[in-house]
């Protein structure tokens, strides 16, 4: 038992960026994206005895964090909400990178729709093919690859109109 | 792949917690379940559903009574209403004798 417990606390501990991450790039809540984590660890200990695997054990974890996001977001659409200019940047690895870019490209993730915000956190974030997003969404696979095609037009599209210059290879 | 998906896979990578939740999660197994009232009736959709047919019958059956009792009470009061009328032609009779027979005594 205690051994089990053990192995559990060693399962969050070496996940918990993953859950966290997922709520936090969708809602840019950092309190919201911890409880929202602890609630899908909370949810797999329940659901322990239907887990297979570790593999099994990702996927779950992946899903119940993607719902409850979807969900608290939904919640929060008729509520006030902070700008995400207020929202405090989580605790990150030093990045290589544009800071201004990063900011920039987080907004306009957060001015898309929200399934489609949610399927390009699950691409870029979790390197998820659109067959797995499906499956963890629940939708077909042509929607996920439509959705995505669209989304990341949007962006480049946004991105350079922000920037006036072709959004093809931002970065230098 | 080219610049963009790069950028935005940086955006949108992994982050830590700002605080480890292995400790917060963990007590939180540790708590004994909290069960409402109603946490019964999370396990038992089918003992939930009789409840509520039957507090619905229950709540049917009780407006009904409301319902009888009402309409017993305006059929009374629509008989008294008319017995009030009866005697009151009843008393104006009465009176219209009184005044006649007064008269002719004078």
């Amino acid at each position: 038992m205690k051994a089990d417990l053990e192995a559990f606390a060693a399962l969050v501990r070496s996940r918990q960026a993953m859950v966290y991450s997922i709520a936090w790039n969708y809602l840019h809540d950092t309190a919201l994206a911890e409880e929202i984590a602890q609630e899908a660890f909370l949810e797999l200990h329940r659901s322990l005895p239907r887990i297979e695997s570790e593999a099994h054990a990702v996927h779950f974890l992946r899903r119940v964090a993607v719902h409850r996001a979807i969900d608290e977001g939904r919640r929060r659409r008729w509520q006030s909400r902070a700008g995400l200019e207020d929202a405090p940047e989580p605790v990150a690895p030093a990045t290589v990178g544009d800071p201004l870019l990063d900011g920039a490209l987080r907004r306009l993730v957060d001015s898309l729709p929200s399934r489609s915000r949610m399927i390009v956190v699950l691409r870029y974030q979790e390197d998820l093919e659109p067959g797995e997003i499906a499956e963890t969404l629940g939708i077909p696979v042509g929607t996920v690859k439509s959705n995505l095609h669209r989304s990341l037009a949007v962006l480049r599209k946004r991105l350079q109109s922000r920037d006036g210059k072709p959004a093809v290879g931002v970065s230098k | 792949m080219n610049d963009f998906d790069n950028d935005l896979r940086r955006t949108l990578r992994r982050r830590q917690p700002p605080r480890d939740l292995t400790a917060g999660v963990m007590a939180r197994i540790a708590q004994p379940a909290k069960r409402s009232i109603f946490a019964v009736f999370h396990w038992r959709p089918l003992l939930a559903a009789a409840a509520a047919v039957l507090i619905l019958a229950a709540g049917i059956g009780q407006y009904r009574e409301y319902r009888r009792g009402q309409e017993a009470k305006r059929q009374v009061m629509f008989a008294l209403e008319i017995t009030a009328q009866k005697l009151a032609v009843v008393q104006e009779k009465i009176d219209e004798l009184n005044q006649r027979s007064i008269a002719h005594d004078r």
